[in-house]
């Protein structure tokens, strides 16, 4: 017997083991486990909502704040810059100082200071 | 699960894919009873009649649905639905190898492929065909599951060279010469039974 032989005597029995189906009731016990599946989604997306109302107003808060900042944020910019040019032209600094409008700071400012308090007193 | 699609044998896997996936159930179980018999032949040649291949053929069709929006139709439905049935069958058998290991019995290196038993009367053929059966799955269940993978793929499913390797994930020369030994290995295996095999196997 040669190997071509054997080889088509083997696939023959396979072929012939081949399962057709199984058990009887198959389909039925796959839809089962779909619908239970499809259940499971439709539960799952109302406890998503159910959880999701129960927090609603931290929510409704978060999404306010978050609009107002839209609004708030470049407006306090502007003003901001528009503020630093006017501290720059008036006291004609361009240092932290000059930029936030405070009075520059010497030695003898700091010593004339001292002996004002101590005329004072 | 909304619409309900007018499903007979005439309607095409792409209708129904659309009504599945509208969540049509009528459509989705025309799927199933149109493929069972593909996924049947792939898991039950992997893993042998029982509660594991119909667990495992149950399971396949359960990835299929929840894949249903994912998938393209670039491969045919059979198709997709056998690479699932092959990769989950590989799955169980690597666990009932490991379940295996830690309950070994010393009679197990004994066990071999069954004898047919000789008979040749009427009566018995559909008892020798069923024996076959069995002797052909003892003979698989011999086999490295890589192998056995690649014979059922090719002989047992029909499945091309390409689309075994597809299947499978590996090059169409690895499934061809898997295929090689493993044919030789199932002609040693199967040779002893008896010349008798064939004959009662197309009963």
């Amino acid at each position: 017997m040669t190997n071509d032989v054997q080889d088509s005597e083997v696939a023959s029995m396979l072929q012939a083991a081949r399962a057709d189906r199984f058990a009887p009731g198959f389909a039925d016990r796959v839809m089962a486990r779909v619908a239970a599946r499809v259940a499971g989604r439709v539960e799952g997306r109302v406890e998503g909502r159910t959880a999701e109302r129960g927090s609603a107003p931290m929510l409704r808060l978060e999404r306010s704040l978050g609009r107002a900042f839209l609004w708030v944020a470049p407006l306090a910019l502007a003003a901001t810059l528009v503020l630093a040019v006017l501290n720059i032209r008036s006291t004609g600094s361009t240092s932290v100082d000059g930029v936030l409008g405070l009075p520059q700071v010497t030695l003898a400012a700091v010593y004339q200071l001292d002996s004002d308090v101590t005329a004072s007193q | 699960m909304a619409r309900t699609l007018d499903v007979d044998r005439s309607t095409d896997d792409r209708a129904l894919l659309d009504g599945a996936r509208a969540g049509d159930p009528q459509a989705f179980r025309e799927i199933v009873e149109r493929h069972e018999s593909a996924v049947a032949a792939t898991v039950v040649g992997m893993l042998g009649r029982g509660d594991d291949a119909d667990d495992v053929g149950q399971e396949t069709f359960i990835r299929f649905f929840d894949a249903l929006s994912e998938f393209r139709g670039e491969a045919s439905v059979k198709t997709y639905l056998q690479k699932i049935a092959m990769n989950l069958s590989l799955n169980a058998l690597k666990r009932q190898q490991r379940a295996a290991q830690r309950f070994v019995s010393i009679d197990d290196e004994a066990l071999g492929v069954p004898e047919l038993a000789m008979s040749s009367t009427d009566e018995h053929r559909a008892q020798r065909a069923q024996e076959a059966k069995e002797l052909v799955h003892a003979a698989l269940d011999r086999l490295p599951p890589k192998h056995r993978a690649v014979v059922v793929l090719r002989m047992i499913d029909g499945c091309s060279t390409r689309e075994a390797a597809e299947a499978l994930g590996v090059p169409e020369g690895t499934v061809l010469s898997r295929l090689a030994r493993a044919m030789k290995q199932l002609q040693g295996l199967l040779a002893p039974a008896g010349a008798g095999r064939t004959i009662a196997l197309e009963g």
